[in-house]
């Protein structure tokens, strides 16, 4: 269950990746016709807006309620609980149960895995392999080395002149929030 | 009242069955996209580094490096990622969640500043190192933070609901 929200948390975070992308590669654009070091030192500096953001909004962010319980918080966990999904009813049958299988969790063997068994078995070692391979087959099919050296590719490839258009490609990291779903 | 399965079995719960119209759905809601903004950056920040090989005054401004300080510049974030893996794991189990994605949202506005005010490659790259490690640690914190936080109607929802903004336009 849990590896299964994983799954679509990452695709979240893989699409706000693009959005993060496409600001900045419209924003450097713009900022490209510039002369001056601010060209580059702008849109660094707006790099910072997105965290700034979130530092200062993550303090009305509760801790989560699962850590809190395998921190021995119950009391505070039972709060956050009830505030966030039951409208602060402390008796709510659900938030009971949410608690409960925290609890359980904590407790059980599952919580406390370490590297020598999740190395140890060769019938986990072998999963750990297939995680290992799909970060690698992801990371390794070039779109590193496109990304961060467009604009030289473009210039290897003769769009020299055309350079000032295509060297932030706005267009396509558009494009790429499709497949990054 | 409504009710809402959670680990394979039934319980009612005091939310209301239009989610919408629920207090604490829409807290949670508030809560996972302030979760979520950090990994902008990350993407951000890759679209950026490519782009600023192309300006003169960037080149001019850290004078000018050559193809290995520009191979550093661009694998310095992922070296501070490694860091950051390893550091993120034990800080999001001993001081939790929000403390591992504020680590690496503050870590992110220190290298970000380094980058931004560099006078040359070195302190560039420092802001870059900086970078990948605060960036590694908001994608541990965040993505853990709200699975964990989010109420078990909405817990899968809210997570294809963003998708949905951010491709329909």
């Amino acid at each position: 269950m849990v590896v299964m929200f994983l799954i679509d948390a990452n695709k979240q975070y893989n699409v706000l990746w693009y959005l993060g992308s496409i600001i900045a590669s419209w924003f450097t654009f713009g900022t490209s016709y510039l002369s001056s070091t601010w060209a580059w030192r702008i849109p660094s500096y707006a790099q910072a807006a997105p965290s700034l953001v979130l530092i200062l909004l993550i303090w009305t962010v509760p801790e989560s309620p699962r850590w809190l319980v395998a921190q021995g918080k119950r009391e505070e966990a039972h709060r956050v609980l009830a505030r966030y999904h039951a409208n602060g009813d402390m008796d709510d049958p659900l938030v009971a149960a949410e608690l409960l299988q925290f609890e359980h969790d904590s407790t059980s063997k599952g919580a406390q895995c370490t590297w020598t068994e999740l190395l140890g078995e060769s019938r986990i070692r072998s999963r750990m392999y297939i995680v290992i391979f799909i970060g690698l087959c992801v990371d390794w099919c070039g779109q590193n080395n496109i990304t961060y050296y467009f604009s030289p590719i473009l210039d290897d490839i003769g769009v020299t002149n055309a350079t000032k258009q295509y060297e932030n490609s706005p267009g396509g990291r558009i494009v790429s929030v499709q497949p990054a779903d | 009242m409504t009710t809402v399965s959670f680990a394979n079995r039934s319980f009612q719960n005091n939310t209301d069955p239009v989610w919408y119209r629920d207090k604490s759905i829409r807290q949670c809601i508030r809560c996972c996209l302030i979760c979520f903004v950090a990994q902008m950056t990350a993407g951000y920040d890759e679209a950026t580094a490519g782009s600023f090989q192309s300006m003169a005054s960037w080149k001019a401004d850290l004078g000018h490096p050559d193809s290995a300080q520009v191979g550093l510049i661009t694998s310095m974030l992922y070296a501070g990622g490694i860091v950051g893996s390893i550091v993120g794991g034990p800080v999001a189990d001993l001081w939790g969640r929000r403390a591992v994605l504020i680590l690496g949202t503050a870590m992110c506005i220190i290298g970000t500043v380094l980058q931004a005010s560099a006078v040359n490659v070195g302190m560039f790259i420092a802001g870059r190192a900086l970078i990948g490690f605060g960036v590694t640690n908001s994608l541990i914190g965040g993505p853990s933070l709200v699975t964990e936080l989010a109420h078990p109607r909405i817990r899968s929802t809210i997570l294809s609901f963003v998708s949905i903004v951010t491709n329909t336009p």
